[in-house]
């Protein structure tokens, strides 16, 4: 029979507040004088927790039904949900938010840097920092809006040069403007599109010459020490050498992303050892990354970020720009210790003292406190933060940690394992690099620093930055650096598996707090005072997780834990 | 039933029912009173009605009328509630989920329009949890400016998740009046939306709704059934003349609502 309509003005709100006078489901009559705090949650409501942690997400009404009347769980749906790619997913931001590890620095400088200028309705791309020794004059001028090709005051001339017209002098230099050319570029993908871009940038000379001088010889014009020596160098082919931030630089930042998570994936759902997050050599790198790293890294000016690829990095695959989706593993050599000398972890955080932090915060479980109390019988001034005052209370620790990634130049991605650790003068530290690149103050001053001798100051070695206080009364430094953060990371595994079940800071006891605290939504009671101490618990899951190393089984034996399935 | 004289709090602010009678006089306030009363509804559990049973203590006065710790500290007997008993094991904490989980959440439930298409919240044609919306004023982690993902519901939140409820659960009432066939409607499957359902058809509509949003499974007498079926009612009978949705409709709507606001959507 149908039911009447009811038709009340208030009525609408007045259930509403009966609703919630009534407080939380389950509160039926017979029970409402049960208090539900604490106690063990409904099957449904732990399906619905479950999906939450482990899928992102709630479970649809099939779900619920395919769990109606069970007193329990079945393990099948735990390791169904433990199976699936939103699993993969979770995890991943799991370990954003463990790492942060979301960088975005400015990739480019105004030296390759190509920017868009709209003229008469052509758009022409040039480079701000090249127009000085393309074109002369006051150094701020593009090339006209003119075909390079077709245009009869231009074109080029024998040795392949652009022909520009002169337009006088300007500041006490001649002016010239060359045209434009349709180039097609690196990261489109359709090779029939084209850009308009100065004749000037275009240019794809491999090597320019310097005739005399301490830098005679033949250079490459790929590298950000030919940027100001020689007008004939230009983008390369298809532009590879410059770069543009939409959408190059927008697409390294997610490849970067996406790069380290990949190595999360490995470590989590993947099959490969937890602890290999922080161990291994191996590395995914698509095309955009590969066509970074071995064109546009090098090109950076030396004062700002430095991603200058290195032989002990290991073998870039052989791939396009273009090739976006396809991902490539490659083995890294050197100090290379797996999500901890990634583009994103390195340039996330780009001092090593950062690096060292965060690792402490993430797998060592400990953080930085101020000291709650003065600081006595310390430096008050000084450059060593190891015996100044109130400053040592952290750089004690923090200093030696941070030799740790020492072999990764702060500020960039550079690996320095096959750098000189010092020269002995100024002069060979300018020509410290490899020999076909001219000689860079700028270079050693951004990579050494000069150390006087303690016997005699007026020598000086010019040593690798993380080195400058590597004496006697800093006596870590030197074999932290050179071990790499491999052995901090491999140090703090053994912790866990030497220790036992009293890996109280070992790697995997770390993570199972970690895991704890996110699964729980509130930190372990590890008050071994507490009637409510719950250090045994996560001391038992930690020592099966250091045998194990498999992170699914770490996180299977915590959402069993008594306290997961009750409510709060 | 076990009985006890007002507390301090009722003596001031009157009983819950005096509570719903000031509501009937004032609709606007009183919608307010009920939305923050939902929000707050989580945290008290079901417990709000025996302060006393934590404690042992069943009769006598509500301890904050008789504080009995002295300005000397010298020992004294503590309020019923806050001594004697087993300390009670810990359980999980309350947070709210994240926005991530909480924009796939809310699209797991909502279902699918006539197109198969997740029905979401729009924004200028932009999911509103997205960061293109009002994912990063919700505090969605980039991990450069914000590294940290609060886990409790700001009235910022609140507000918003107030917008996206009434806007999804529109979509859904929408798309469902178009589905002729019952059992692929997301929010009123089990009755008929053209003022013939029964009142066992309404129940058992607002047992599946329960179970879809929040994952409890309720038995047709529990509270929060004859509530939800109340509100239900108090929709339908506000629905205006001539509306998109019919007034049973508008009544599910406003069903969905309430459980999309509820805290143990949010937490759990």
């Amino acid at each position: 029979m149908p039911r009447p309509r009811v038709v009340l003005g208030t009525t609408w709100a007045a259930a509403l507040i009966a609703l919630a006078a009534l407080g939380a489901p389950g509160t039926s009559r017979a029970e409402e004088d049960a208090c539900r705090l604490h106690q063990p949650i409904p099957i449904e409501r732990l399906l619905r927790r479950l999906s939450i942690d482990l899928r992102g997400t709630v479970p649809d009404v099939a779900e619920y039904e395919a769990v109606a009347g069970l007193d329990e769980l079945p393990d099948s749906v735990l390791d169904a949900f433990l199976a699936s790619d939103e699993f993969r997913l979770e995890m991943r931001r799991y370990h954003e938010a463990l790492l942060w590890t979301n960088s975005a620095p400015s990739l480019d400088s105004v030296g390759f840097s190509l920017s868009p200028e709209t003229v008469a309705g052509n758009v022409i791309y040039s480079t701000f920092g090249r127009r000085a020794i393309y074109r002369g004059g006051n150094g701020t001028h593009r090339c006209q809006n003119k075909n390079q090709l077709t245009d009869p005051a231009l074109g080029y001339d024998a040795n392949g040069k652009p022909i520009a017209q002169d337009f006088g002098v300007e500041a006490g230099k001649p002016l010239r403007l060359e045209g434009w050319v349709e180039v097609h570029p690196y990261w489109e993908p359709d090779p029939s599109k084209t850009l308009k871009v100065c004749a000037f940038e275009a240019q794809t000379t491999a090597s320019y010459t310097i005739p005399s001088g301490v830098d005679a010889g033949t250079h490459s014009c790929a590298h950000v020490t030919a940027q100001g020596k020689s007008d004939t160098c230009g983008c390369g082919p298809d532009l590879q050498n410059c770069i543009i931030r939409d959408p190059v630089q927008l697409a390294v930042h997610r490849a970067m992303r996406e790069q380290i998570l990949r190595t999360i994936d490995d470590s989590t759902t993947g099959g490969k050892p937890y602890s290999d997050i922080v161990t291994t050599k191996r590395a995914y790198y698509n095309g955009t990354l590969t066509h970074y790293f071995k064109h546009l890294g090098q090109q950076q000016q030396v004062s700002l970020l430095q991603n200058v690829w290195q032989e002990s990095d290991g073998a870039l695959p052989e791939l396009a720009y273009v090739d976006a989706n396809t991902w490539v593993p490659i083995e890294r050599g050197g100090v290379h210790a797996g999500v901890l000398t990634l583009p994103a972890y390195l340039l996330r955080f780009q001092t090593n003292r950062g690096r060292a932090n965060r690792y402490r915060v993430a797998f060592e479980g400990r953080y930085f406190e101020p000291p709650s109390t003065k600081d006595e019988n310390c430096m008050p001034v000084g450059d060593d933060l190891t015996t100044r005052c109130v400053c040592r209370g952290c750089h004690t620790t923090l200093e030696p940690l941070a030799s740790y990634f020492g072999q990764f130049v702060e500020s960039g991605t550079t690996m320095l394992f096959d750098f000189a650790d010092h020269f002995t003068t100024k002069t060979l530290c300018d020509r410290g690099q490899l020999p076909e690149f001219p000689s860079s103050a700028a270079w050693c001053s951004r990579y050494y620093v000069p150390v006087a001798d303690l016997a005699d100051p007026d020598l000086r070695n010019y040593r690798l930055k993380a080195l400058q206080y590597a004496d006697v009364e800093h006596p870590d430094v030197q074999p932290n650096f050179d071990a790499g953060p491999l052995a901090l990371a491999q140090a703090d595994i053994m912790k866990g598996l030497e220790n036992g079940k009293e890996g109280a800071a070992g790697f995997h006891r770390v993570a199972v707090e970690h895991l704890f605290e996110h699964l729980m939504k509130r930190a372990p009671d590890l008050d071994v005072t507490s009637l409510t101490f719950e250090g045994d618990e996560l001391a038992a899951v930690a020592a099966a997780f250091a045998q194990h190393d498999d992170l699914r089984e770490a996180i299977r034996a915590l959402v069993k834990l008594p306290a997961y399935r009750r409510a709060p | 039933m076990k009985t006890r004289p007002p507390t301090r709090r009722e003596t001031r602010h009157g009983t819950s029912q005096e509570t719903r009678q000031e509501a009937r006089s004032s609709p606007l306030a009183a919608g307010l009173v009920a939305l923050a009363a939902v929000t707050l509804a989580a945290a008290v559990a079901g417990c709000q009605a025996d302060e006393a049973t934590h404690g042992g203590a069943t009769t006598g006065p509500a301890p904050w009328e008789q504080p009995e710790v002295d300005a000397e500290a010298t020992p004294s007997v503590g309020p019923d509630d806050l001594v004697g008993g087993d300390t009670a094991p810990l359980g999980r904490s309350v947070r709210r989920m994240r926005l991530d989980t909480l924009q796939a959440a809310m699209s797991v439930v909502a279902g699918t329009d006539l197109d198969g298409k997740p029905i979401e919240w729009k924004v200028n044609g932009q999911n509103g949890f997205s960061d293109a919306a009002f994912g990063k004023a919700l505090g969605r982690p980039d991990y450069q400016s914000t590294t940290e993902e609060s886990g409790v519901s700001s009235a910022l939140y609140l507000k918003f998740v107030g917008d996206a409820a009434r806007d999804v659960c529109t979509q859904m009432a929408k798309n469902d009046q178009l589905r002729g066939d019952a059992s692929t409607r997301a929010l009123f499957p089990k009755a008929p939306v053209d003022a013939s359902a029964t009142e066992a058809q309404l129940t058992e509509n607002v047992q599946y709704l329960v179970l879809r949003f929040l994952g409890l499974r309720l038995a047709a007498t529990d509270s929060v059934v004859t509530s939800l079926v109340a509100v239900h009612a108090a929709g339908e009978g506000a629905a205006p003349e001539g509306g998109e949705l019919s007034p049973a409709a508008e009544g599910w709507r406003g069903v969905c609502v309430t459980l999309f606001e509820s805290p143990l959507f949010h937490n759990d």
